[in-house]
């Protein structure tokens, strides 16, 4: 046995040997010369430590403790996933699991809420885009890779997630027990007439049902006399592209080019376009977004804004427009590996740089919270089967006083000159503000 | 298959240098291998593909030089967390204060739980004078996120003879926001270890580090108690952090007769593999011993902690210790790359690994703030209350000790530790009658 094992690694060396001078030789090529001498440093550095270290480590452990570092040094969707990940990540995409109802990404190394989704577990005990996790069950995500912690986050409903948060904003630590639920997010909400003539619609995120939502609260709210629209994707983290898509789709019509997603191969240059007729190609519109508009909500932004169909309000977005491509490796394990970016029809690239306002109306964190606490309590009274004590709820209500949603308020503004100015000769002149911009 | 092109000669240069890997190792044991070898091949296999899929799908164009230098710190970060690969040797700190006048902050750090945190401040030091704390989580030093920063650098940063003032932003369990230091480098004031006798007969001996001093220091504390007739001791190792392992089984020479076993240096290669026995140095400690231990507690007092528990020559109380008790290497590649590795770890004489497990006390005593009143070191009658006493005689003790003066009278873990002895000493003389 002892001796069995060097000889064909001897004999396998030799020829080997010859082939690489041969065709190194024929090739010449630097960059064989640049990954043999890589290569070479690696080896020896796995043979220090099989040598030297304090306890034994079989070399596919090495390697792939390699691999884990070198493939999540790229960026932070990029990822190496053994055997056992990989079949997770099969399993979880398909099937249905409970969660807290945050999406979550690794932002300057650390594990960061994009947005808490609207009633769920997460939003209700009162996490925040921009919060980072620095434990889970007491233990810290910070060599945590995004699967392993979205793997952690979800399990079965009605159990507790246990997570430590800090709030960049105060620099607090904060403690949260979150029950975990089955996530059915009803996505479009509080399809409404405002002013009487602007309609509103807010995208919590981009799912299954969403575009079809959509298009029946567009319909409605069409039926009653809307003139204009303000959508607003704040704190929306994205979801299907497809959905995205078909929601840009409505409001830009023809054969126009509405995101494009390009990396160094040709294969992953892909252009989506609108097609055909869109089914509101004039509706004056303002898109409200904020740090928690993701992904998606950067692509409708960005091509809404790109085709001067609407005009953009709020604070820049996120800046999530990375494509990941999932390979698998031939021992079973699979490379999870950002190959393209999105870019906006006008070329500007997503990633890292957001959707940049129009006009640019910041919140505080306070002054959200209120928003939401206030929005909470509205529907709480609004919703609750009559009868029912709701005198805390609205004391509650009482103390929050005046939470004015000051990006709704100046988008509102914005709309409702843009429509006075627009409103075609003849018909009763509105008394309209003069200084409001007619933005195309 | 998809990468064909590329990947033949890969593959072959890959399979030389596999082979050049099974060929320069120690003859592996009989039976595994041939196993073993295949192994190789295989890992490096992946290796190369993955290697070759970034090259050509990645979204930025990449070299080979970087990928290999964050495959070697991914695989030595799948170690643990002291194991560091650094690409480039680590430049020489700053030029220290001049010679006479040690600078130090005297901070003790490291990674647990992936985040870089106190092990404890050394008593006495600039760090336990700003008012840092063993268990606070640095979060910032200067402006600089800690990130990932290596331990070995992070060390020579807060052990080595830095310069200038050292800012520093922490976290700290319980505090909402987060809490700023500012640290001169100055001197480690007051012995290394000090003694009193709180009660008769009953010495409490306090070890606040170990450096090359400490044994001697820890003879004299020992030769004056025994003139003064201790028949039993606290020994108090509670924060104490890192220091000069020698000294600790120096120390531990005190308490196991000689010939004993004090710790194992546990390695692969046997010229690593090291033990230690007691030197059975005197004075020897008289009477039983309770050994007070905390997350503070790390390195060398954890070694003579260990010994005495797993000789049956102490009680172990207090909280699980920090769990750190290592040699390293340093090595040097080729390229001129450094790989820095955890070469031995030090084993108590039970076997037992101190390394990331830390000690488990005989007798956990709960309680956080009986630390912070001991270290506020002021006392109200109250406050022994607050601690469950374990029967009459303990009770008694606890009266007993408003008499004596010092400050450590206020100490409820002390107090716990003496009532112990006591016990102890009770069991004894029935057992003798």
């Amino acid at each position: 046995m002892r001796r069995r094992s060097p000889f064909p690694v001897a004999a396998s060396c030799l020829a080997a040997c010859c082939l690489v001078t041969a065709l190194c030789a024929a090739l010449g090529r630097a960059a064989d010369r640049q990954l043999r001498s890589g290569l070479d440093i690696f080896v020896s550095g796995m043979d220090i430590v099989s040598r030297h270290y304090y306890r034994e480590v079989e070399d596919r452990d090495l390697a792939y403790g390699a691999l884990k570092g070198m493939c999540s040094a790229l960026d932070p969707h990029s990822q190496f996933m053994d055997e056992e990940i990989y079949r997770e990540m099969k399993v979880e995409t398909e099937g249905a699991f409970g969660g807290l109802g945050i999406e979550i990404t690794i932002r300057d190394k650390f594990l960061t809420v994009v947005a808490p989704i609207e009633d769920t577990p997460a939003f209700k005990a009162g996490l925040r885009a921009g919060d980072r996790i620095v434990e889970i069950e007491g233990v810290s995500t910070k060599d945590l890779s995004l699967v392993e912690a979205v793997r952690t986050l979800r399990g079965t409903p009605g159990t507790v997630a246990r997570i430590t948060v800090m709030r960049p904003s105060t620099g607090a630590m904060l403690p949260f027990a979150i029950t975990r639920a089955n996530i059915q997010i009803q996505s479009v909400k509080d399809a409404g007439l405002v002013r009487s003539r602007i309609g509103y619609i807010r995208l919590t995120q981009f799912q299954e049902h969403t575009g079809s939502d959509f298009d029946k609260a567009l319909r409605a709210l069409a039926a009653e006399g809307m003139e204009g629209l303000i959508l607003d994707l704040r704190n929306n983290p994205g979801g299907l592209l497809q959905v995205a898509i078909e929601i840009a789709d409505k409001f830009i019509g023809g054969e126009r080019l509405l995101v494009y997603t390009k990396g160094r191969i040709r294969t992953q240059n892909i252009e989506f376009k609108s097609h055909g007729k869109a089914a509101f190609p004039d509706l004056p519109m303002v898109i409200l977004v904020n740090k928690g508009s993701a992904s998606g909500s950067e692509i409708v932004a960005g091509a809404l804004q790109d085709w001067g169909r609407g005009i953009i309000l709020g604070e820049p977005t996120f800046g999530k427009g990375s494509v990941q491509s999932v390979l698998p490796l031939p021992d079973g394990s699979a490379l999870r590996l950002t190959t393209a970016h999105y870019f906006t029809p006008k070329g500007r690239v997503i990633q890292k740089v957001g959707v940049q306002p129009d006009i640019r109306v910041e919140m505080t964190d306070e002054q959200e919270i209120k928003v939401l606490m206030r929005r909470r309590l509205e529907r709480m009274i609004k919703e609750s089967p009559e009868g029912t004590d709701l005198a805390t709820e609205k004391a509650e209500l009482k103390k929050l006083g005046e939470a004015a949603d000051v990006q709704l308020e100046r988008a509102l503004d914005l709309l409702q000159g843009i429509l006075a100015v627009r409103k075609p000769l003849g018909a009763t002149p509105a008394p309209a503000p003069a200084k409001t911009p007619a933005a195309g | 298959m998809r990468y064909s092109s590329t990947r033949f000669p890969l593959y072959c240069l890959l399979l030389m240098l596999a082979a050049s890997v099974v060929l320069s190792r120690p003859a592996a044991p009989a039976g595994g291998a041939a196993e073993k070898d295949g192994d190789v091949y295989r890992s490096l296999d992946i290796l190369c593909d993955v290697i070759t899929i970034i090259q050509r799908d990645y979204i930025e164009k990449l070299g080979t030089e970087r990928l290999m230098q964050d495959a070697l710190r991914g695989m030595l970060a799948s170690l643990d967390s002291y194991s560091t690969y650094l690409p480039a040797p680590a430049p020489r700190a700053t030029p220290g204060p001049p010679a006479g006048e040690p600078g130090t902050y005297g901070l003790e750090v490291a990674y647990k739980n992936r985040l870089l945190t106190v092990v404890s401040p050394v008593e006495n030091g600039p760090a336990w004078k700003a008012g840092l704390k063993s268990g606070d989580l640095i979060i910032k030093i200067g402006e600089e996120p800690v990130d990932d920063r290596p331990l070995a650098e992070l060390l020579q940063l807060f052990r080595g003879a830095a310069a200038g003032e050292l800012r520093l932003q922490v976290a700290r369990r319980g505090e909402r926001e987060f809490l700023d230091f500012t640290l001169a480098p100055g001197k480690v004031e007051g012995p290394a270890a000090r003694t009193e006798m709180p009660e008769d007969k009953i010495a409490l001996l306090r070890i606040a580090r170990f450096d090359r001093g400490t044994p001697a220091r820890v003879a004299e504390c020992l030769a004056a108690l025994k003139e003064r007739g201790a028949d039993g001791t606290v020994l108090d190792l509670r924060d104490c952090p890192a220091g000069e392992i020698e000294a600790a089984i120096e120390v531990a020479g005190h308490f196991i007769s000689e010939g004993g076993l004090v710790a194992t240096l546990a390695a692969r290669s046997d010229e690593a593999r090291k033990e230690f026995v007691s030197s059975g140095a005197q004075p020897s400690a008289e009477g039983p011993v309770v050994i007070l231990v905390n997350g503070g507690t790390s390195g060398a007092a954890e070694v003579l902690a260990g010994a005495l528990q797993a000789e049956g020559r102490g009680v172990l109380m207090g909280q699980k210790s920090f769990g750190c008790a290592f040699e390293e290497g340093t090595f040097t590649l080729k390229d001129g790359s450094v790989i820095t590795l955890l070469t031995a770890v030090y084993r108590t004489p039970a076997g037992a690994e101190i390394q990331d497990k830390g000690l488990t006390p005989d007798i956990e005593v709960v309680s956080e703030t009986a630390e912070t009143e001991a270290g506020e070191g002021e006392g109200g009658e109250g406050e022994g209350e607050e601690f469950e006493i374990p029967d009459e005689k303990g009770e008694k003790g606890l009266k007993g000790v408003k008499a004596p003066k010092g400050e450590q009278e206020t100490d409820p873990v002390v107090q716990r530790a003496i009532d112990l002895i006591k016990g102890m000493r009770i069991m004894k003389s029935k057992e003798g009658n």
